[in-house]
């Protein structure tokens, strides 16, 4: 064979094997139960989720000093360590393997179930796109559930459901944990269709079981665009305010929202099934919201929190008056309380009360 | 030492295991880096001797490959003077700053494990050889400043903006070059997007490759071969270029999440502003590189003594 034709099909087979190539594509679609952890625990009412957003570990932390703060946001909540720890997305960014095999050694050893939620940047740093997974999966308290094969695009979708123990067990609540993915093109992903789904058939078998009330909380780290509509609606764009006669909204707006390239049906998806009670996000560092709002019409009926949670620790940008560890505590009611602690490194911790929050924009308490 | 390299071959393994250390060292360096910057310059304070310290096997490359392209006795001299007594001064004021600093940052002892797995020490460690190179010559340089006044004889074929050319591309290449090594890291499990992830990653070595093709122009005497050194260097380059970039464009078509789903520990800074910028920067200066190239051969062997 000539050089020439040689140098062609040599430039040609590797291009051959890309266009042939398989992956991009997920061949399993596993059953609903698949994607589901069970919690069994005494009392519902007792049941506090500790939230984590936004750590950002990454080569400049000092974890040493990082670990107590993280440990003085987990007591934070009167001293009581909560029934779950959920990191939700953005631990890491630009962290190194060992950094990151020390957090997880260290969270694993508090003794406390913990969901883990990818963010953008989480696999940013010197490893492989697996190795966090293989991570947590090795952590003997992680409730992540991740099929690296399945054909629900994302890392980190999965249900755990709590169940109050009898005989038999009831089932109490379900948290809803997503992958809200990257980035596409120059902007934020969304939650794919497939995610979308993949919700519809939890419902589905929750409907199946003949218990298709089950209230939920969703957590995942990009918001969606409908944190920007009940800003417009309920905020009028004003940076803080309590909507104390009206919606009950708790917002301090100290930068844009930042939701994904385009809209989706995923927050009308939630709506139309009825469970869902709030989208838990972080992402935007110094935004703190409780949103009520209902997208289907004009009363609260079929309300959803959309919460923007605390930022944990000084990591990137952040403002020190909201930043610590966010608690919600579960109801035998399908309600759940809400409890911010702002967590300074220095001083005690407190509690953000509305008036605190409001005090910190320009909005004002209705 | 001088006879060990006295020859050309050891010259340039020096100059390449160099040239390997450097590279390594810069893009780690970089890394490091990226977080003071989306920190907004947290930590810099406490950090910069670090940082330094990872790009002195950078400036030691450009300063030996500058010494063994300056002909002249009192030239070398003064090149091995101002090497020497930046080590000295830059180490001598980074050593204290980086004990004083870390110390008051993270406690006076212990091993923090935070840049580098045995931070602060392995540093330090650095910090104190890159001292010592730098005393050794500086008392060599004291002893032979006779050697200053030897006067120049040679003009040295090397115009001076050969040698800041020469800084720029190789920090640049070096950047590259060692980002490229991080497949290591990477690679440790198989990755469904492997096919696009091989194209993105070889264009890392394209500015080495170009870097390397230059050198080799440079060397030749024959003014015919060095005709054809520089076209089929010029367009095997452009060629391999493109057939990355259709690789990649493919890939991307078949995956449009390649990037942030498993390239994005290549371009940490870029993602921290939603995009890869790192890769568009490598194609601007790859193609950048052969339009100045494409120039450079038309003015020099297509256009006729009057065209010029």
């Amino acid at each position: 064979m000539k050089p020439i034709r040689l140098t062609i099909l040599g430039i040609l087979t590797p291009l051959l094997l890309g266009c042939s190539s398989s992956a991009g594509s997920y061949p399993l679609d596993l059953p609903a139960e698949d994607y589901i952890t069970t919690l069994e625990i005494n009392d519902i009412d007792d049941f506090t989720i500790c939230v984590f957003n936004d750590l950002h570990i990454s080569v400049l932390t000092n974890l040493t000093d990082e670990i107590a703060y993280y440990e003085k946001c987990l007591i934070s909540n009167g001293g009581i360590l909560p029934s779950l720890i959920v990191l939700n997305g953005d631990s890491f960014m630009g962290a190194t393997k060992s950094q990151i095999e020390r957090f997880f050694d260290w969270i694993d050893s508090k003794n406390i179930p913990f969901a883990y939620v990818y963010g953008n940047h989480d696999l940013q740093g010197t490893y492989s796109s697996t190795f966090i997974d293989e991570m947590v999966k090795s952590c003997e308290h992680s409730v992540l559930l991740n099929s690296l094969n399945d054909n629900v695009f994302g890392d980190s979708n999965y249900v755990l459901n709590i169940e109050e123990i009898g005989t038999p067990n009831t089932l109490k609540w379900q948290l809803y944990f997503y992958d809200s993915n990257t980035y596409y093109g120059v902007d934020y992903d969304v939650i794919h269709e497939d995610q979308i789904a993949w919700y519809e058939k939890q419902q589905q078998a929750l409907e199946d079981t003949g218990t298709p009330d089950i209230p939920s909380l969703t957590f995942m780290h990009i918001p969606t665009e409908e944190f920007e509509e009940a800003y417009d609606i309920i905020g009028q764009n004003v940076t803080s305010g309590y909507d104390g006669t009206d919606t009950e909204s708790l917002w301090y707006m100290g930068e844009s929202i930042s939701w994904g390239y385009q809209e989706t049906d995923f927050y009308e998806t939630m709506q139309e099934h009825g469970n869902n009670k709030a989208i838990i996000v972080g992402h935007d560092h110094v935004n703190l919201t409780d949103w009520h709002y209902d997208k289907d019409g004009d009363s609260l009926d079929n309300m959803m929190h959309l919460i923007f949670g605390l930022k944990t620790g000084r990591g990137i940008y952040h403002d020190t008056r909201i930043m610590g560890a966010s608690f919600y505590t579960l109801k035998d009611s399908n309600e759940f309380d809400i409890k911010w602690m702002n967590v300074p490194y220095e001083d005690d911790a407190f509690e953000i009360t509305p008036e605190y929050l409001v005090g910190l924009g320009e909005g004002a308490i209705s | 030492m001088t006879k060990l390299f006295s020859s050309i071959k050891a010259k340039k393994i020096t100059l390449l295991f160099l040239f390997f250390v450097a590279s390594i060292s810069t893009a780690y360096g970089w890394f490091l880096f990226v977080p003071v910057i989306t920190n907004y310059g947290r930590m810099l304070a406490t950090y910069f001797p670090t940082f330094f310290t990872f790009g002195v096997p950078l400036f030691s490359f450009f300063m030996l490959w500058m010494y063994w392209h300056t002909y002249n006795v009192a030239n070398r001299h003064r090149i091995l003077k101002i090497y020497s007594i930046t080590l000295v001064v830059l180490m001598g004021l980074c050593i204290p700053f980086h004990i004083l600093s870390i110390g008051l940052s993270f406690g006076w002892n212990g091993i923090y494990g935070v840049l580098t797995p045995l931070f602060p020490y392995d540093v330090l460690v650095k910090m104190v050889l890159y001292l010592t190179i730098g005393i050794f010559i500086l008392t060599y340089v004291i002893r032979n400043g006779d050697l200053a006044l030897v006067p120049l004889t040679v003009k040295n074929p090397l115009r001076r903006r050969a040698f800041v050319a020469m800084g720029f591309v190789s920090a640049f290449t070096s950047y590259f070059f060692g980002a490229f090594f991080e497949v290591f890291f990477i690679f440790d499990t198989f990755d469904s997007n492997w096919y696009g992830m091989v194209p993105a990653i070889l264009l890392f070595l394209l500015p080495l490759v170009s870097f390397i093709l230059f050198v080799f122009y440079r060397h030749q005497k024959d003014e015919t071969t060095k005709q054809k050194v520089y076209f089929y260097s010029l367009v095997s380059m452009m060629l391999s270029t493109l057939v990355l970039l259709l690789w990649v464009l493919i890939a991307v078509l078949i995956n449009p999440y390649l990037f942030p789903q498993s390239l994005s520990n290549f371009y940490m800074l870029g993602y921290a502003a939603k995009m890869p910028i790192g890769f568009f920067l490598i194609i601007i200066m790859l193609f950048v590189e052969y339009l100045i190239s494409f120039l450079r051969y038309r003015k020099r062997y297509l256009m006729k003594k009057d065209e010029k």
